[in-house]
């Protein structure tokens, strides 16, 4: 029997030619260069991101200090590569923890409707109203200032965002004539939500984390400079920014200015994934994610 | 139309309520003690026992809650250990500062986010093309970086920007209190002086703070339009004789806007996140820096009086664009459902 | 063509040498192409069309979907998102010369020489603005008129077009009208400068039958008033009988064969024509089903069925919204026979057809399928009762799920009722003998539902119904998405799994000519309730309800006698919710206007009864003997004095 397609979803090459047909090569390949700076970067360059050496304080990018030096006299490229791994651990595992639970909870109240919905709708208004930076704050006061506290705020602020992507995509679908004629059929509601439901909203999801993700990073970053993120001496890009920040009006410019370079390119390059996902998903823009 | 408000009300109303628990479970869950905080270190044991009691913190949960939206509801914030002012006092002082920023901040992005977002939904692809890079980067800075960067260009490099510093340069006053918004108040006290000076402190901070807005502004704004433009009855526009501009004003701009209106009120609370950075980097003397100090020090009554405040507008905000789009299309104010 | 009655368009042209003036040419257009950018390079839409209208004639242009039909219509004007790319050897359009218009030009022509009108009146109006404010634009736009004075010349637009209470409707928005008031509003905003041709898309496709007709008689009333030219596009074959003088048949981009409305309905020379004109199911001929004596047993027993819907509010009930969608409904079916369930939308047929399957759970009343009574079962219970009854939707893109192949779309309800003993290859094996039934082979098995047709499409959802052996399948408007060549395939498939396999179909549909074609009985639905029911041809030929003489004598037929008196109901099917007392049917009931409003019908409700002489026929009304012998002549297209076959 030929099977092209179910063959052809184990074949990279397919897989690659299926993402340039949907016009995410660019961005894909942005991705692997960014993962791949993150974990093997440090394996490259192997200055210690945390050794002080106070003679080599506040040195200007050189052939020995690509990125320069900071105020301890750590490497600032080894941190810089510290701090996206950092982020991009952090900011991707909160997204999916919240993603996770937002889509447990959407598909439930999208389903079950009602007054479960109102309730559990206006609880979930309620978290809306705090930005992860505001949560985050809140977070380190009551459980200490840290990795954790600030990807549970990223997580929980999160939730709302992918409870109402999965909770409107399951009301549209439960319209759909397909799911009713699985119901003439004899389908159980556990066999429509495992077979038809999950599948069709993990798109939705996709897009929603991919920007979800970009936004966990800002807010990390904010948190980190603050004073209330990931503790120093861990290297980490918002807490380098606000290092370095004395010594900008001396126009020392590295030690804040490049970190900031990294989120941008984390953030952009997850909006763009998001963006072009969406693109391919719903062309014709007819859902608001 | 007047159940449609009642129920948006209502549901505004219990919004509220869960914020303003998860508002004050965040801040009781904490380790800290604040009547220890109060007191001091060398305070005795039963001092703090005997505060700890007046401040009600060995109450059950929920009576401490009613009692502390009790005060709250009668305009008592609590008191900064820290400072010794009330809470609400010092939030009086510095909203107006932070009004002001964020009103430039919206202004400004609005001012070039519509015609951004609406132009790129048109024809020409290197307007999207660009309006998209824009779009994109303006999401992608964080704002503080961004606030160090201008500072960096236009203060140390060009010094053409005053010092980052408060909201006006030594050797000025503030104008006489009207508003409370510096730029208002120097122009209706005549000093042209103080208001230019004052523009001049906004300037970057504003930008800073208004640059993701505008961002994300236009992107809905471009979708939105071109979602409009898609629709069966601008052709109908067209097959009357409308000019392009008549379709555009009459009938795409009022039908795209509604969904920028309620996702611009969702912003909102990332607006107050990025005027609490932005007021970090530029000294600015409002609510954000307020809270930004408080938090480093520990200090609980004027974080959680202005997360509580925050919440509250959000929520306001939210049930006014509600409101105003059951105004604006009347299939939602008169669904029965 | 028919030499292209050129003329110059200038008033001052020659003058005319023998007696009666030539009608002033509209519009002409050659070589019309239009193609749009696709995946690999441009798609042709429209390859070089030539057509033409002149003052006072309607000219149809008819065509099945993808024909380029609505393309070439609105292209003329400008109308096509901007990234087609339209082209034309000459195209005059009242005097105005195409070819060389920009946008500028072409906005001058539209409203104040062209009108249009557009197939979906309801997303065709602004949502937001009031329906009023949308035509004193198109007044402003046109006449620069000040906005009293646009205001007023609204208002009178809106009495033109037959819309009750004019000064109050103004207010109105396009969601508070019904989708004939709506239509009713476009052609008003059409007419606002009194255009000499008016471009007619689909104008009533979207429509009720009752409600077609009366747009139908709005366009040709006002098309004699004003002297327009009308250039109508449509599918419906029987609209342009009744309605054009010249008709322009299209296909896949091009004119296949043109000419008077007479010569192509009664002589066609192209056979596509002629096919066409053969699938178009007719009101006027007799059943095609052959006549079988059911054999005694009964698959279907519904009585005394209620679905309500909306909330009971127990504190204040006169604020309940309670809505009967179907209001006590009795019906029988006999084993391999077909019932044909017709009614305009918002009747109930639909949701009675759900309820029937226990889709909609009913109100009331009780539902036996083969003996067994389904109501008060639970879900679980009825689980594997499913297997005797399935339904066909009518959206055949939205009934199957995008994301899965043929194969799996079909495995689903064998492996829920492990209908298939043994392995993947004798499931393989089942789905392909299912595709194989319907008309379709192994080479589907791996095809997701975009990759295929519409009517390949619907036949999958048959095979889908079928694959659990059913003994009764609710078709719920289940060929009226289809172009009307693929609609005559999808009945023949029908009637032959029928014969084979011996199930038998609630059909349930608001075309009347499908219905008399499939259906052994047919029951007309209105708000609700049974208002007649008995033997197809019995009941098309001599109507017992004057609802059901009023849809027969509304449906369009091929036929070129234009002028057929027909019975034109007035206003819209009311809505369920305000039903009034007495018969339901009073206030739409031109029987009654006849007989001289007899007190009768506004106090007692008529209940379904069985006729005196025909035990096998019911009917809701207090003087169905009257109905027939009331009609007026030649009005029901299906009567016996029209000489229907014997």
């Amino acid at each position: 029997m030929t099977d092209h397609r179910e063959r052809s979803r184990w074949n990279p090459k397919e897989m690659w030619r299926a993402i340039d047909r949907a016009g995410m090569k660019g961005v894909t390949i942005a991705i692997i260069i960014f993962i791949a700076v993150a974990f093997l970067g440090p394996l490259v360059w192997t200055d210690s991101p945390t050794q002080v050496n106070l003679e080599d304080a506040v040195k200007a990018p050189s052939l020995a200090h690509p990125f320069g030096t900071d105020e301890y006299g750590r490497d600032v490229l080894a941190r810089f590569l510290g701090g996206a791994k950092l982020s991009l651990i952090v900011g991707v595992c909160s997204v999916l923890a919240a993603a996770l639970i937002g889509m447990v909870i959407g598909s439930i109240i999208g389903l079950v409707g009602g007054f479960t919905d109102g309730v559990i709708g206006r609880m979930l208004d309620g978290i809306l109203a705090f930005p992860a930076l505001i949560m985050g704050m809140a977070l380190a006061l009551a459980i200490g200032p840290g990795a954790l506290a600030a990807g549970l705020a990223v997580a929980i602020t999160g939730i709302p965002w992918y409870a109402r992507v999965v909770r409107s995509e399951v009301l549209s679908l439960r319209e759909r004539e397909f799911i009713d004629a699985e119901r003439a059929l004899g389908a159980s509601r556990r066999h429509i939500i495992i077979r038809h439901l999950i599948p069709a909203v993990t798109g939705g999801v996709a897009v929603q984390a991919s920007l979800g993700v970009a936004y966990a990073v800002l807010a990390i970053a904010a948190l980190g400079f603050i004073g209330l993120g990931v503790q120093p001496p861990t290297p980490e890009w918002g807490a380098m920014i606000t290092e370095g920040r004395t010594y900008l009006t001396s126009g020392q410019w590295w030690m804040s200015i490049i970190p900031g370079f990294g989120i941008l390119a984390l953030v952009t390059i997850s909006i763009l994934f998001g963006e072009a996902l969406r693109d391919h998903l719903d062309p014709h823009g007819k859902l608001h994610f | 139309m007047a159940s449609f408000i009642f129920k948006r009300v209502l549901a505004t109303v219990a919004v509220l309520f869960f914020a303003s628990v998860i508002a004050f479970l965040l801040l009781r869950i904490s380790p800290g003690d604040p009547a220890r905080q109060v007191l001091g270190p060398q305070a005795s044991a039963q001092a703090v026992e005997k505060l700890r009691d007046q401040m009600g913190v060995n109450d059950p949960l929920p009576k401490q809650y009613v009692d502390y939206m009790g005060d709250i509801l009668q305009g008592d914030l609590g008191i900064s250990w820290r400072t010794r002012i009330p809470v609400k006092d010092e939030l009086t002082t510095r909203i107006p500062a932070t009004l002001e920023l964020g009103l430039y901040a919206i202004a400004l992005s609005i001012i070039l986010a519509i015609p951004l977002g609406v132009l790129a939904a048109g024809s020409r692809r290197w307007i999207d093309r660009s309006s998209r890079v824009f779009a994109v980067v303006g999401l992608g800075t964080p704002p503080f970086w961004l606030g160090l960067v201008l500072i960096l260009v236009f203060f140390t490099w060009l010094a053409i920007a005053p010092p980052p510093f408060g909201r006006l340069s030594e050797g000025y006053l503030p104008p006489p209190h009207v508003t409370g918004l510096y730029t208002v108040d120097a122009l209706l006290a005549g000093q042209i002086n103080t208001f230019f000076n004052a523009l001049a402190h906004l300037a970057l901070p504003a930008i800073t703070l208004g640059l993701p807005l505008a961002a994300y502004l236009s992107r809905i704004m471009r979708r939105s339009t071109a979602d409009v433009f898609r629709l069966d009855f601008i052709r109908t526009a067209r097959a009357k004789g409308a000019s392009e501009r008549r379709v555009m004003f009459r009938h795409a701009m009022p039908n795209a806007m509604l969904p920028v209106l309620t996702l611009s009120a969702l912003y909102f609370g990332e607006l107050l996140a990025g005027s609490l950075l932005v007021e970090a980097v530029f000294g600015w003397p409002g609510v954000g820096g307020y809270v930004s100090e408080s938090v480093l020090a520990q200090d609980y009554a004027p974080v959680q009086g202005a997360i509580l405040l925050g919440a509250l507008t959000y929520c306001l905000l939210n049930l006014g664009a509600d409101l105003l789009y059951g105004v604006v299309d009347p299939r939602i104010r008169t669904s029965k459902s | 063509m028919t030499a292209t009655t050129l003329m110059n368009p200038e008033p001052s042209s020659a003058p005319q040498a023998l007696e009666a003036p030539e009608p002033a040419n509209l519009l002409t257009v050659e070589g019309l192409r239009v193609s749009f950018p696709g995946e690999e390079g441009m798609v042709d839409a429209v390859r070089g069309v030539d057509f033409s209208v002149d003052a006072g004639e309607i000219v149809a242009v008819v065509g099945e979907s993808g024909s380029g039909k609505t393309v070439s219509a609105l292209s003329l004007l400008g109308l096509l998102p901007k990234q087609a790319k339209v082209e034309m050897d000459r195209g005059i359009i009242a005097g105005e010369d195409l070819t060389k218009a920009r946008e500028s030009a072409l906005r001058a022509i539209r409203g104040r020489k062209v009108g249009v009108i557009f197939q979906d009146p309801l997303s065709s109006l602004n949502p937001v603005q009031r329906v009023g404010h949308q035509i004193a634009e198109a007044v402003t736009v046109q006449n620069g008129l000040r906005r009293s004075q646009a205001r007023d010349r609204a208002v009178e637009l809106l009495e033109q077009v037959g819309i009750p209470d004019p000064e109050r409707r103004y207010r109105a928005y396009p969601h508070e009208f019904s989708g004939g008031m709506r239509q009713r509003a476009m052609i008003a905003m059409a007419l606002v400068s009194e255009p000499s041709l008016l471009i007619a898309d689909e104008p009533t496709t979207a429509l009720d039958v009752t409600v077609q007709a009366q747009i139908l008689d709005l366009i040709r009333r006002l098309q004699q008033e004003l002297n327009m030219g009308v250039l109508l596009i449509t599918h419906d074959l029987g609209v342009v009988a009744g309605t054009a003088d010249r008709v322009v048949v299209m296909r896949r981009g091009e004119v296949v064969e043109r000419g008077s409305t007479a010569d192509i309905l009664e002589r066609p020379r192209e056979q596509y024509t002629k096919d066409l004109l053969a699938a178009v199911p007719r009101l006027d001929e007799e059943s095609h089903q052959t006549i079988r004596e059911s054999d005694g047993g009964e698959i279907l027993k519904v009585s005394d069925l209620r679905v309500d819907f909306g909330k009971v509010r127990r504190f204040r009930p006169e604020k309940s919204n309670l809505i009967s969608a179907v209001n006590g409904v009795d019906l029988e079916l006999g084993k391999s026979r077909t019932l044909g369930l017709v009614g305009e939308s918002g009747c109930g047929k639909t949701t009675l057809g759900r309820a029937i399957i226990q889709l909609t759970r009913p109100t009331d009343g009780q539902v036996e399928i083969g003996g067994a009574s389904l109501s008060g079962l639970s879900d679980k219970a009825l689980r594997p009762l499913r297997t005797e009854f399935q339904i066909v939707f009518q959206d055949p893109q939205a009934s199957l799920n995008p994301r899965f192949t043929v194969e799996r779309i079909l495995a689903e309800p064998l492996d829920m009722h492990d209908l298939v003993p043994g392995g993947p290859a004798e499931k393989r094996a089942r789905i392909v003998e299912l595709l194989e039934l319907v008309g379709l082979g192994r080479e589907h098995l791996k095809r997701r539902p975009h990759e295929l047709s519409g009517g390949q499409r619907q036949r999958i959802g048959i095979a889908r119904a079928l694959a659990v052996e059913p003994e009764l399948i609710v078709l719920d408007e289940a060929v009226s998405a289809l172009d009307v060549s693929v609609q005559a395939e999808v009945l023949l498939l029908l009637q032959r799994l029928q014969e084979e396999l011996g199930v038998a179909y609630l059909f349930i549909a608001h075309d009347l000519a499908v219905v008399r074609q499939i259906s052994d009985e047919v029951a007309v639905m209105y708000l609700g309730r049974i208002v007649e029911t008995g033997p197809v041809d019995k009941v098309y030929r001599a109507p017992s309800h004057p609802y059901t003489a009023a849809l027969l004598s509304a449906v369009p037929v091929l036929s070129t006698e234009r002028r057929r008196e027909r019975i034109v109901l007035k206003g819209d099917p009311p809505s369920p919710g305000n039903i009034p007392p007495g018969c339901p049917f009073q206030n739409r009931c031109w029987l009654r206007e006849k007989l001289g409003n007899p007190e009768i019908c506004t106090t007692t409700r008529p209940d379904l009864t069985p006729a005196i002489d025909d035990m096998a026929r019911s009917s809701a009304c207090h003087f169905s003997g009257d109905v027939t012998a009331s009609l007026p002549p030649e009005s029901v297209p299906t009567a016996d004095s029209s000489g229907a076959t014997s």
